[in-house]
């Protein structure tokens, strides 16, 4: 029985972050330090104390998801407890901040650490809501097979070709030659389909030949189109719309693709900027700390 | 541009199937890429090799490659192109021909026999953000050091010497000011972004000593503590006053300073004079040491001088409020003290004369009044004075000259008056009025005696009050000083404890009720007292 990992052991790990929560900000309210409260009162002290451990066992979960072999708790329940007390963290170093930003390298450590768990926060949300979308795009194909489909449809197009005038068997490679996806990373977030076509244009006496964008293969589409409108042989019409159909499969399969990828993209993204920059703020935590004691 | 491509491909039997494209675009691109004019399948051209394009008419292909392309067997980077020019693309041959009409340009494309061929299979599309080259660790390490060289290891060069501390600041680098958590106030702004000013030794808390760099060096002296020598705890100039805070509050706000001594003061100074314990203002707190009467030495009823009826004066019954006599100090503090001839000469004439209504005696002492008057009577009696109490037939005739034996009598006769008149004021009209005045006739001519003044401007010694801050809609004077009841000098108008604490709650915020204000120690207390200034230059600012 599949359990949101939100959900893990009846909620405890969001009970124990509204309970740090809870305290922290009964303490600061409370606390009434005789100077602005700041992250060097001894409530102060504690906030960030506490800030600074959660950081670095909040890190620590990159080393236990893939030690294997570690007895210290499932990591489903880790992970459970990474979100919920690093939401709670937001609280706790905001109030250590006591309200007090400026241009330095505190106020950094303080923005890098919004960025880290706003990005996290994200992940949670893609995690909750892609993995489904993933699955029923996919029916219960994986992508090599739906690659494999795409090679076939490829192969039966060429086949048809065969038979026909020898400008469809170039439209058709060209097409298979020039179709594109993924490439760079916009494309993939986007799902924006760049793939072009090189097509016979009919201009005047001559036959032209040029480069034309092909998304969702509806250039090709439009000109196997005109062609069957304009095709008076019986057999090359019928050849034609089978292409047709072939050519509207293939359609439907890049689509697949594509939104495969984009959502894959989306899972991931977000990891590129939460990980790194949880970095970014372990050296600022660092400088933080050092700097503060260095100018006591 | 219009290109005509002409496909040579190698047919069977050594035959070589030729099949011309007419091409129309704005260049035409050759690579590896899906969208290329020409593409080439071959693994060593790139995604984008080169490009051919017009220029004045002339058809230029621009390696888009660093290495440059083979033409005519030369890496170019750029070659105009003419017929019988041959580009080598991998294993693409590229043969410039004569272009026909109507076209820009013409070219043939074959493979080239003697080159290998290699795979020529599609790339396999890249569908995860891992394969565009895109890596978690190598950010992180970039991010991770990056960070740490900025907001660390670089501001920290600086701690190694002065002179790399100077070019620090003075570079555009990031120096040790990026670690400031917040501004300085107003009157240490003046130090700017010289850290080690205050910040002397690293991983050490700021010390008195640099304060006392500028500060004069009485400034850190606590109250006179007779006893507590060594056991008072060392107290850093830093734990009351902080900075780098927004709001800037150079002064500590809280009670927990003074509580933590006061608490049990006995215990650091068993011959302590105050109070043994304050804990809070409101629950904690001795009442005022004020003593029972007040020793002014004057004579003054304060409820004759404030009824509501009025008081006799030179212009008829007048009715007088406080502020008549009572004027505050500028900065609204204190009240000045009052004095005689501003204050109270409005009503208390030293008039002596009924003849000259207008003369008055300068208030003083009877030596100083006698000799006055002494001099005052000679010359009216030498200038044919008209002594409106004189016995008929005394007065001086008018003439030229004087007799010696005439200025003699009417000098005697001056002397006689003033001495007389001196009397009447000390004891009788004026002085006795407000002052306990006494005769000694040994001690001629300081006879009268008069009880010393002892004004006092402030009574409690160890507090700062400001009546101006206390001048609210809700307070008159007579809602802290019972004058209008006073029938004696001695009394002392004073509010006890309880009348402050009307509006004065404790220390404590969090139990301040709505109507009241939360008053800790330093509301009313200074810690450097009185004797010394708040702020006291050393010498010359740096």
């Amino acid at each position: 029985m599949h359990q949101s990992v939100l959900a893990y052991g009846r909620s405890r790990y969001l009970w124990a972050a509204l309970a740090v929560c809870a305290t922290a900000i009964g303490a600061y309210v409370l606390d009434s330090p005789g100077v602005p409260r700041n992250g060097g009162t001894w409530l102060g002290y504690t906030l960030g104390t506490l800030g600074a451990v959660l950081i670095l066992w909040l890190m620590s979960f990159g080393i236990r998801k893939r030690a294997y072999a570690s007895q210290a708790g499932t990591v489903q329940g880790w992970l459970s407890a990474h979100i919920y007390l690093g939401v709670s963290l937001l609280v706790v170093v905001t109030l250590h901040t006591g309200f007090q930003v400026g241009w330095n390298i505190h106020t950094l450590a303080y923005v890098l650490l919004w960025i880290v768990v706003a990005s996290g926060v994200f992940g949670v949300l893609v995690y909750l809501r892609y993995p489904r979308l993933l699955s029923s795009n996919r029916g219960s194909q994986t992508k090599d097979q739906l690659l494999s489909d795409l090679a076939d449809l490829d192969a039966r197009c060429l086949r048809v070709t065969a038979g026909m005038p020898p400008e469809f068997g170039e439209a058709l490679l060209a097409n298979r030659d020039r179709t594109l996806l993924g490439g760079t990373a916009f494309a993939l977030l986007a799902g924006q389909d760049r793939s072009q076509i090189l097509l016979p244009v009919v201009g005047g006496a001559t036959v032209l030949y040029q480069a034309l964008p092909n998304p969702d293969q509806s250039a090709l589409l439009d000109w196997l189109g005109q062609r069957l409108a304009a095709s008076s042989d019986g057999g090359v019409s019928r050849q034609l719309q089978e292409l047709l159909g072939l050519v509207g499969a293939r359609r439907t399969l890049l689509g697949r693709l594509r939104r495969d990828a984009q959502l894959k993209a989306w899972l991931e993204v977000w990891l590129y900027v939460h990980v790194p920059l949880s970095f970014g703020l372990l050296a600022a935590l660092i400088a933080h700390v050092l700097s503060v004691f260095i100018y006591w | 541009m219009r290109v005509l491509i002409r496909f040579l491909r190698a047919g069977p039997a050594g035959a070589v199937e030729q099949k011309d494209k007419l091409y129309d675009g704005e260049s035409v691109t050759l690579g590896r890429a899906t969208d290329q004019v020409v593409q080439l399948k071959d693994r060593r051209v790139a995604l984008a090799h080169a490009q051919i394009i017009l220029r004045n008419g002339h058809p230029v292909l621009i390696s888009r490659v660093p290495g440059g392309v083979l033409v005519n067997g030369t890496l170019q980077r750029e070659a105009r192109l003419r017929a019988g020019d041959v580009v080598t693309l991998g294993a693409n041959v590229l043969r410039i021909l004569p272009p026909p009409a109507g076209c820009e340009l013409a070219f043939s494309f074959e493979l080239d026999p003697d080159a290998r061929p290699q795979s020529v299979a599609l790339d396999l599309p890249r569908l995860r953000l891992a394969e565009l080259g895109f890596g978690k660790r190598r950010w992180s390490w970039a991010l991770f050091l990056g960070v740490f060289l900025l907001a660390l290891a670089i501001p920290s060069a600086g701690l190694r010497s002065p002179q790399i501390q100077e070019s620090l600041r003075a570079s555009l680098l990031p120096d040790d000011h990026w670690w400031s958590p917040g501004p300085l106030s107003r009157v240490h702004e003046v130090l700017g972004t010289r850290c080690d000013a205050c910040h002397q030794k690293l991983f050490q808390r700021v010390r008195n000593d640099a304060c006392l760099t500028c500060h004069a060096s009485n400034l850190h002296q606590h109250w006179p503590h007779p006893g507590i020598g060594a056991a008072a705890p060392e107290m850093r100039c830093a734990s009351c006053h902080a900075e780098h805070h927004e709001p800037a509050t150079l002064v500590r706000q809280d009670p927990a300073v003074c509580i933590n001594c006061h608490r049990d003061l006995k215990a650091l100074a068993p011959a302590t004079l105050i109070a043994a314990r304050v804990t809070d203002f409101a629950a904690d707190h001795p009442g005022f040491a004020v003593p029972v009467t007040d020793e002014s030495g004057l004579k003054f009823p304060h409820d004759v001088h404030l009824a509501k009826d009025g008081i006799r004066s030179p212009v008829g019954d007048t009715v007088l409020g406080c502020k008549d006599c009572h004027a505050l100090e500028p900065g609204g503090a204190r009240f000045r003290p009052v004095q005689m001839q501003r204050d109270c000469g409005g009503c208390h004439l030293l008039d002596f004369d009924p003849a000259y209504p207008e003369r008055t005696v300068p208030h003083g002492d009877a030596k100083v009044i006698s000799g006055f008057l002494v001099d005052y009577y000679s010359r009216r009696y030498l200038e044919a004075y008209a002594d409106p109490l004189a016995v008929p037939g005394t007065a001086r005739r008018t003439g030229p000259k004087l007799t010696a034996p005439e200025r003699e009598r009417l000098l005697r006769t001056a002397r006689e008056q003033s001495a007389m008149v001196t009397r009447d004021l000390f004891e009788r009209r004026s002085c006795a009025q407000c002052h306990d005045v006494t005769r000694d006739i040994s001690k001629v001519p300081d006879e009268w005696q008069v009880k010393a003044v002892k004004l006092r401007s402030a009574w409690l010694k160890g507090a700062t009050f400001n009546h101006a801050a206390h001048s609210t809609a809700l307070t008159s004077c007579e809602s802290c000083h019972g004058a209008l009841d006073s029938k004696a000098a001695s009394d002392v108008l004073l509010p006890d404890i309880a009348t402050c604490r009307e509006c004065h709650a404790g220390g404590d915020a969090h139990a301040t009720p709505p109507d009241r204000l939360t008053s800790t120690c330093n509301l009313c207390h200074g810690f450097h007292g009185d004797e010394n200034p708040l702020w006291q230059a050393r010498g010359v600012a740096p």
